[in-house]
């Protein structure tokens, strides 16, 4: 039954096609992230923990094999004492990497990325949605935008990749 | 005949030859040529003509200074008014010669515009040598930019190099927007500065005369710049006519390439040493004090007069001087005086310290003339309605001289009445001479004359460059609900960026007719409709209650775990700003929703308030309208769909009341179930996390089959609504209209000690019994259709004699409801007191007589919600 059931589900960019593999630029949803917004002053714990304002941050894990109104990992977090919202469902995630992967959002966004650390991320509009960039490596970026946006920016994304991709 | 000389010319590469078609003619050029030096090169005089006078107009300049060569590209999609100076050829490139006027191209533009943002501690603008050096000087400070217009950019050490590249518009706080010109398209560039360094160099300004605009009169540094960088003379036979030593140099290149100068006249009464030993050793006579007076000639100059005598020519190079680029200094409010010794205006005090400014385009002695120019702007006689100061405009000196006696003293009258320096080329050449002439008109400094406001863009943009990729499917973004594939046959209403189901047509069903089946099902059956577009907002911490009850009109801290409770919010105006339901899901956790297009400012206005005003409560607001799919089931039949669907959860009317909200399992997807309904029959909303949205309509649409579950869209959900008698924020309201007046004074509290909006309501105005009150209205025939928009006027009222007063107007109409009647609400002066009345909904001046009502014309009584 549980297997079915997470069978059902769909990520925000299902069916698109969306997706690049070029040298330089690669492009990829990871779908049915575990995506925790969480109040508290201190960094909650988790792998991969986004700073998103004064004690707001924004914790990605890994997707969660439950059936469940919430994902575990809001319960976890909120058992750790921050005031946690599941926002799995509301927002996907998108990961950029290569050489070009800055300069392909410098194209919708006047973020200035090169100032933003590894482990660093700032939040604004790309290409007209509202987005969380966060930088995993040098030239790793994961973009956190909502799922109604998705297919948007999407599209845009692959319509500003065109220079890369020859 | 070609101009072009067997070896020179910095710019272009002869091995790659091209060929371009003006008016049809094939004329050779090669790669690196522009328009302008191709078409100078096929020795085609004639660039455009004269917007007003039809006169022939040849090319003066090389670059954004030109007036006149101004041409529609055909090719690649072409494009209207493009200067040929800056034009760079490439092999077929058609263009057809303008009169100063271009067409929009009907075609979409195909070309590839883009927009790129980056970010820089110091951007030189302007690739001369003060340029350069500003940028080595700067290359320490981290990221710096050299960028110039011309075709190529030598590298610098620790300095990025962009060519091609032209600066349009300074901003305040370091924001410069530059042009790329590329092959594919054109790029936009947002360049954020630590500071700005401008070194724009200057521009050569002519001089006029009788005559002044015919084809073979040229800039005599432009005329030197055709040999030097493209390999092109531009005449045989020159006289040259300079008021300042950079025209004598001129003269002295252009006699070294092969120009036979028939002699050099100067303003001034002395030239130095230096200039006067080149022009005799290359035995050019030179004529002192001396001016062009006229000109002859058909289509082109072949005779020029002058104090002196006159001349059998081809070429008439002219020199007035160098005006300092400021343009992009001024563009951030940087001033300028008129200094003298340049003979030009340099920049004094800054925009501020990012920018600074440096060589030709800051008058910096180096770059100032051998000898004091003189300041010359015009000969002395000749005809002023053949005396060309802008030929772009085809203005001349009789215009600014009828501006004078019209008693227009100001450069910036002046500018706008006789429209000199207001055409594409924004009087890059005209506005300086002009200001010149102008000061020998009024018999004043030229200093205190002044200049004209230089605005952005430096150089015209392009509107496809503008959008940049921003066109089509992806000018705005859109937002799609996460069961938009299961809807997407369906017209869509755009509601804010959403798309929304419109309606669901069967085959061949309009769109009244289909509203109307859907409106049955859910009257007497079972509907379903997406509502995931709704905003939704949870709200978490000990104070939310305290919150809520500030920002809702009514109470709502009373409100039990389980349970829903419709709210108004208002501005503090008093106003209705935003209305919606919110479920109380725990002690500490609120879920609150908004109207679809509202959710942000919502979230906005509430994060203010706490912020700002209120930050001891302890409230947290988290935006989760993405996170749910919601799926309304309603009608008569909707307790039996949801019944199959959610076998744990009793949905009995006994065991599950109105507004209020289950956990249970949908079709084994987890859910919460609210009893809520925006049609007053019995319905249930269904949601899910989102990324069941699809699957949820798949099993409501299943469950629902057997009891002929209908699809219905937001046409049907508005008739629905009005015939209950429900207002839509935004469209039944505007922003002057309060709880009261929309007849929901049981959603206003009056025990709560205060909300926002509370005083407001207080006031007299707000409690007039004259105000616009929310009625319903139907056509007193019982078949005219009211249109949406309507004014409502007295019952017969002479719809000729203006003004016809007006006591109010229709917010929403609709063709038929459940009875397939008209319907109506509107906003009407006093009209609780009015009901029975009968008024004219006036609409394109066709009265159709209505009765006021009540808001409510279905179910009054409200027995329907139950089932």
């Amino acid at each position: 039954m549980t297997a079915d059931v997470l069978a059902l589900r769909r990520s925000p960019l299902h069916g698109t096609g969306f997706g690049l593999a070029a040298p330089g630029l690669t492009m990829a949803e990871e779908p049915f992230r575990s995506l925790v917004e969480v109040r508290s002053p201190a960094a909650p714990a988790g792998e991969l923990v986004w700073r998103l304002g004064p004690d707001w941050w924004l914790v990605d894990g890994p997707p969660a094999p439950v059936v469940a109104l919430e994902v575990p990992l809001a319960g976890e977090l909120r058992a750790a004492g921050g005031v946690a919202t599941d926002v799995s469902a509301h927002r996907t995630t998108l990961v950029l990497t290569g050489p070009h992967a800055a300069t392909l959002i410098a194209h919708g966004c006047p973020i200035d990325l090169s100032i933003v650390p590894v482990g660093g991320c700032v939040q604004g509009t790309l290409a007209g949605a509202q987005v969380a960039l966060g930088r995993t490596g040098p030239d790793s970026l994961r973009v956190y935008v909502r799922a109604a946006f998705a297919r948007h920016l999407a599209t845009w994304l692959s319509d500003a990749a065109t220079p890369y991709v020859e | 005949m070609s101009r072009r000389l067997d070896t020179g010319g910095s710019r272009i590469d002869r091995s790659r030859p091209v060929t371009v078609t003006v008016d049809g003619l094939e004329i050779e050029a090669y790669a690196g040529d522009t328009l302008a030096s191709a078409m100078l090169a096929a020795d085609l005089p004639l660039v455009g003509r004269g917007i007003y006078s039809g006169r022939p107009r040849g090319l003066v300049g090389v670059g954004a200074e030109e007036p006149n060569a101004w041409v529609q590209v055909l090719s690649r999609g072409g494009e209207p008014m493009v200067q040929a100076t800056l034009l760079d050829v490439y092999d077929g490139l058609a263009v057809e010669l303008l009169a100063g006027r271009g067409r929009l191209v009907a075609e979409p533009d195909s070309t590839r515009h883009d927009t790129l943002f980056s970010h820089w501690e110091v951007v030189v603008v302007g690739g001369g040598a003060s340029g350069r050096r500003a940028a080595a000087a700067a290359s320490p400070e981290g990221r710096v930019l050299l960028l110039d217009d011309g075709p190529a950019v030598a590298p610098l050490d620790g300095v990025t190099t962009w060519a091609r590249t032209t600066a349009t518009g300074l901003y305040g706080h370091g924001r410069l927007v530059a042009v790329e010109r590329r092959t594919d398209g054109d790029r936009l560039h947002h360049l954020q500065c630590g500071r700005v360094v401008l070194a724009t160099g200057a521009q050569e300004r002519g001089l006029v005369f009788e005559d002044d605009d015919r084809p073979g009169v040229m800039l005599a540094g432009a005329a030197a710049s055709y040999v030097e960088r493209y390999g092109v003379l531009p005449g045989e036979r020159a006289v040259v006519w300079v008021a300042h030593d950079p025209g004598l140099r001129a003269a002295v290149a252009l006699a070294d390439a092969g120009v036979e100068v028939l002699a050099v006249l100067d303003v001034r009464d002395r030239i130095a040493e230096p200039y006067a030993d080149a022009l005799s050793a290359r035995d050019i006579p030179v004529h002192l004090g001396a001016e062009v007076t006229g000109t002859s000639g058909d289509d082109r100059l072949s005779r020029v007069h002058t104090s002196a005598g006159d001349l059998d020519a081809d070429l008439l190079a002219v020199s007035g001087g160098r005006n300092p680029a400021v343009q992009l200094w001024s563009h951030p409010g940087g001033r300028t005086r008129w200094s003298d010794e340049v003979a030009g205006f340099v920049p004094v005090t800054g925009p501020g310290d990012r920018v600074t400014v440096v060589g030709a385009a800051a008058g910096e002695p180096a770059h100032r003339s051998y000898l004091p120019p003189a300041t010359w702007f015009r000969s002395s006689t000749g005809d002023p309605e053949r005396i060309f100061l802008d030929p772009h405009r085809d203005a001349t000196l009789h215009d600014l001289q009828r501006a004078h006696t019209a008693g227009l003293t100001s450069v910036e009258h002046v500018k706008r009445f006789t429209t000199i320096g207001t055409g594409a080329d924004q009087g890059r050449g005209a506005g300086v001479l002009t200001v010149g002439v102008l000061a020998q008109q009024l018999g004043r400094p030229v200093g205190e004359v002044g200049t004209t406001t230089y605005r952005p863009p430096y150089l015209p943009l392009s509107f496809g460059l503008l959008a940049g990729r921003n066109r089509g499917e992806l000018s705005d973004p859109v937002r799609l609900s996460q069961l938009h594939d299961r809807v997407a046959h369906a017209p869509m209403e755009d509601v804010g960026q959403w798309k929304r189901p419109w309606y669901f047509p069967g085959a061949e069903e309009s769109l009244d007719e289909a509203v109307a089946r859907e409106v049955r099902a859910v009257r007497t059956g079972v509907g379903m409709m997406d509502a995931s577009t709704l905003g939704k907002i949870l709200l978490q911490g000990r104070d939310v209650g305290v919150l809520l009850d500030r920002v809702y009109t009514n109470l709502f801290s009373t409100l039990n775990v389980g349970k829903v409770r419709y709210g108004v919010m208002c501005g503090p105006d008093g106003m209705v700003v935003d209305d919606g339901t919110t479920a109380r899901l725990s002690e500490t956790e609120w879920l609150m929703s908004t109207t679809t297009g509202n959710a942000a400012a919502v979230l906005d206005a509430l994060e203010e308030w706490h912020q700002t005003e209120w930050p001891e409560l302890d409230v947290t607001m988290t935006s989760v309208t993405d996170q749910w799919s919601v799926v309304a089931v309603a009608g008569p039949l909707s307790r039996d769909v949801v019944a199959a669907l959610a076998p744990e959860l009793d949905c009995s009317a006994s065991a599950f009341g109105f507004m209020e909200w289950r956990s249970t399992t949908v079709a084994g997807i987890p859910a919460r179930v609210m009893r809520i309904s925006f049609s007053g029959e019995l319905a249930f909303e269904l949601n899910v996390p989102s990324w069941w949205g699809a699957a949820l309509w798949d099993a409501v649409a299943q469950a629902g089959a057997p009891y002929g579950i209908t699809p219905y869209g937001t046409e049907t959900m508005h008739v629905l609504r009005a015939e209950k008698g429900f207002p839509i924020v935004g469209q039944d309201t505007d922003g002057t209209v309060t709880p009261h007046d929309l007849g929901m004074s049981w959603a206003v509290s009056r025990k709560k000690v205060d909300f926002i909006g509370k005083r407001s309501l207080a006031r007299a105005d707000a409690q007039r019994p004259d105000r616009r009150h929310l009625v319903g209205l139907v056509p007193v025939d019982g078949v005219s259709r009211i249109v949406e928009g309507s004014q409502l006027v007295a019952h017969g009222a002479d719809l000729t004699a203006f003004p016809v007063p007006m006591a109010g107007h229709v917010t929403s109409a609709y063709p038929a409801g459940h009875d397939g009647r008209p319907f109506a609400l509107a906003l009407l002066d006093a009209g609780r007191d009015r009901l029975g009345e009968v008024l004219d909904a006036v609409d394109d001046l066709v009265p159709v007589p209505v009765r006021v009502t009540g808001p409510v014309s279905y179910d009054v009584e409200g027995t329907r919600r139950d089932g």
